[in-house]
């Protein structure tokens, strides 16, 4: 007796690495995202050259007309430290002018009813490469000051914002501190986790559905089940199609852990990026990860034994889709240390469970025993899945042209092979 | 004695409808076995019910003493009535990988000799959706005759076929029955089953309407020509309607 699982696996995997659309569909998420965070990169570089420039204003002459007498000081502080007083003029007409002559590179005018408009103005003739500036830094500088003078300085400080509040958090279900920056660098893992599978459903979710399609489209489904049994066929295309998705996944992630390794190294990562890489985090992500895939897969390959084409294929698909992604309208529910019914029939329906466990995840309301519970649940029901996959795609593989009806599936005289 | 094919009260109905009713006939081991029969008698309904593609609703159907298991031993050869191959794939990949599947211990290189056979050796890269009908029809034997099989069925096996493909699986039919190879043959070409076959079944309205050597059959019905016995058997239906 001999299983043929190892040569459909090897034979799946290997049309599919040579396939040039597989290593584009691959690399084109990683390239788009490369692309996007150079552009991003570029366009931050230069929009905050652009701004700085235009804010030096060090190599500009600055006048200003105070009619409203509200300012204490006309001295700016520049960019190198260096204090430097404004030209003062005795009319707005005069400062215009100049600006307009080009005499003057920006005038501010405080007018004699500022204290009722709260308006002032300001004239340049900006180049080119101001064009996202506005000259309004000396003049914004110089109010602020005169302000602090004009108040008590702790009045000053509040209406500023300048308090610096001292926070303590204390866990909901202990007494101990938490710190939230800790409590977000631990839902790094599991979202990322969260966006990688959602990532393989909607990259793979199409070929998942029409892998059973092929050998029926094709007419191979005669000759195929006369050379291995549909467990052995169903099985090794299920483990090929997991392990295409998580090479394509490799791809993706790969380049990613490299570049963040590259930053990390070279201390150009922000600050603001902190990354819990607690070891229990990691495994329960990827546990969720791949044992939710294999759910995804077993799910899709059953839609795929149901009917003849890949067009049918696909409106079967999108049902399955919908009820894959149906906790992310339920999002709310999952934050609450204090599950829902709904949070729990989310958690353990097998189509919606993968989103909803994982969700629980990320936000660090999903207990050790549901977890456990949770993957129990999804393993069990894709070996069911499976053998219901098995099971239709007997009495379906020679509809060549109709989708397979309920009375088929449990009446007709169709094969009745007993899975070996 | 035990045929290589084993039908026992073999029965089939299909919603409700009865196909086939109380069907029995052996083939012996090494012979050229034709079942015969107009559209719809059910050849192809037997035969796959006899490769556990279908359920009977009654009766055993046996290769070798067992029920099929294509997973077992005993390597059948089938060529289908509906047949295609994995278009986007290149010949070798797609015969190297139903080589495996049969147990051949070096596919690959079985392959490369058959498509020199068959005057094809240059296309093994090609894929089979750019090759023409003819050449995918001798792909398509190749795959059919793989592992060396004991047991050959070959439904309507010149359907669609070029008189240069014809000749060839002609010729392969042939070949491997001088080797031993039991082979069922199910075609409309009843002078191919004069030339080729040792014994036959004539199928109408899922009885068998005659059974036995070509001789005895022909001699059942006073010497006339298959051709000539197919058209009687038929024409009593058509005359009863």
């Amino acid at each position: 007796m001999r299983s043929n699982v190892k040569n459909v696996i090897t034979f799946e995997i290997t049309r599919n690495l040579k396939k040039p659309t597989f290593w584009i569909a691959a690399l084109l998420l990683p390239a788009l995202l490369i692309g996007y965070v150079a552009l991003a990169g570029f366009i931050g570089y230069n929009t905050g050259s652009v701004i700085e420039e235009s804010s030096d204003v060090s190599g500009l002459s600055l006048g200003i007309y105070d009619a409203a007498g509200y300012l204490s000081t006309t001295e700016i502080v520049d960019k190198d430290g260096e204090t430097r007083a404004l030209e003062v003029y005795d009319s707005a007409e005069k400062g215009i002018e100049d600006v307009k002559s080009g005499e003057l590179g920006a005038f501010y005018h405080i007018p004699v009813d500022f204290a009722e408009t709260m308006e002032v103005y300001a004239y340049a003739k900006p180049n080119t490469t101001s064009i996202f500036s506005s000259y309004d830094g000396p003049l914004k500088e110089l109010l602020m000051v005169s302000a602090a003078t004009h108040t008590d300085p702790l009045d000053f400080a509040v209406i500023t914002n300048a308090i610096s509040i001292n926070a303590t958090n204390f866990a909901t279900d202990t007494d101990e501190i938490v710190d939230p920056a800790e409590i977000i660098a631990k839902m790094v893992i599991p979202v990322v986790g969260l966006v990688l599978f959602y990532i393989l459903i909607v990259m793979f979710g199409n070929r998942l559905t029409t892998a059973m399609v092929e050998e029926k489209e094709n007419r191979i489904s005669e000759i195929i089940l006369t050379s291995m049994s549909p467990k052995d066929l169903i099985t090794g295309k299920i483990i090929s199609l997991i392990a295409l998705g998580f090479i394509q996944l490799a791809a993706l992630v790969v380049p990613v852990l490299i570049l963040y390794a590259f930053g990390a190294t070279q201390g150009i990562i922000p600050d603001g990026i902190m990354i819990s890489w607690d070891v229990w985090t990691i495994v329960s992500t990827l546990l969720l990860l791949i044992v939710s895939y294999f759910l995804f897969t077993a799910l899709c390959i059953t839609i795929g034994t149901l009917v003849p084409t890949a067009k049918d294929a696909s409106s079967f698909a999108s049902v399955v889709m919908i009820m894959v992604i149906l906790p992310l309208f339920f999002i709310n529910n999952f934050m609450s240390d204090t599950p829902t019914v709904l949070t729990y029939v989310l958690s353990y329906f097998p189509p919606s469970a993968p989103i909803a466990l994982m969700f629980r995840n990320c936000f660090g309301t999903l207990p050790v025993w549901e977890l456990m519970l949770g993957l129990v649940v999804m393993a069990v029901s894709s070996a069911l899945i499976i053998k219901l996959a098995v099971y239709i795609f007997k009495r379906s593989a020679l509809e060549f042209t109709m989708k397979v009806n309920l009375k088929s599936l449990l009446g007709s005289p169709r094969n009745t092979w007993k899975a070996k | 004695m035990t045929g290589v094919v084993t039908v026992k009260n073999f029965q089939m109905s299909f919603a409700g409808k009865e196909v086939i009713k109380d069907l029995s006939f052996t083939v012996k081991k090494g012979e050229i076995f034709g079942l015969l029969g107009s559209n719809g008698s059910g050849k192809t309904t037997t035969i796959r019910a006899l490769l556990n593609l279908y359920q009977p609703s009654g009766g055993e159907l046996l290769i070798n003493g067992k029920a099929f298991d294509p997973a077992g031993d005993f390597v059948v050869g089938y060529l289908p009535e509906e047949r295609g191959l994995y278009k986007k794939e290149t010949v070798i990949d797609v015969m190297t990988y139903f080589g495996k599947l049969k147990g051949l211990k070096d596919p690959k290189e079985w392959s490369l000799k058959y498509l020199n056979r068959v005057e094809l050796p240059d296309v093994a890269n090609m894929a089979i959706g750019k090759m023409s009908q003819g050449m995918q029809q001798k792909v398509q034997i190749g795959i059919t005759i793989m592992g060396n099989p004991k047991l050959l069925i070959l439904d309507e096996p010149t359907k669609g076929f070029d008189p240069v493909n014809r000749k060839l699986l002609m010729d392969i039919i042939e070949e491997l029955h001088e080797k031993g190879t039991t082979i069922v043959m199910i075609t409309h070409y009843m002078d191919e089953v004069e030339r080729l076959c040792d014994r036959a079944l004539l199928l109408k309205d899922g009885k068998a309407r005659a059974y036995g050597t070509i001789k005895n059959i022909r001699k059942e019905f006073d010497g006339k020509t298959l051709d000539q016995i197919f058209v009687k058997v038929y024409g009593e239906k058509a005359d009863a309607q």
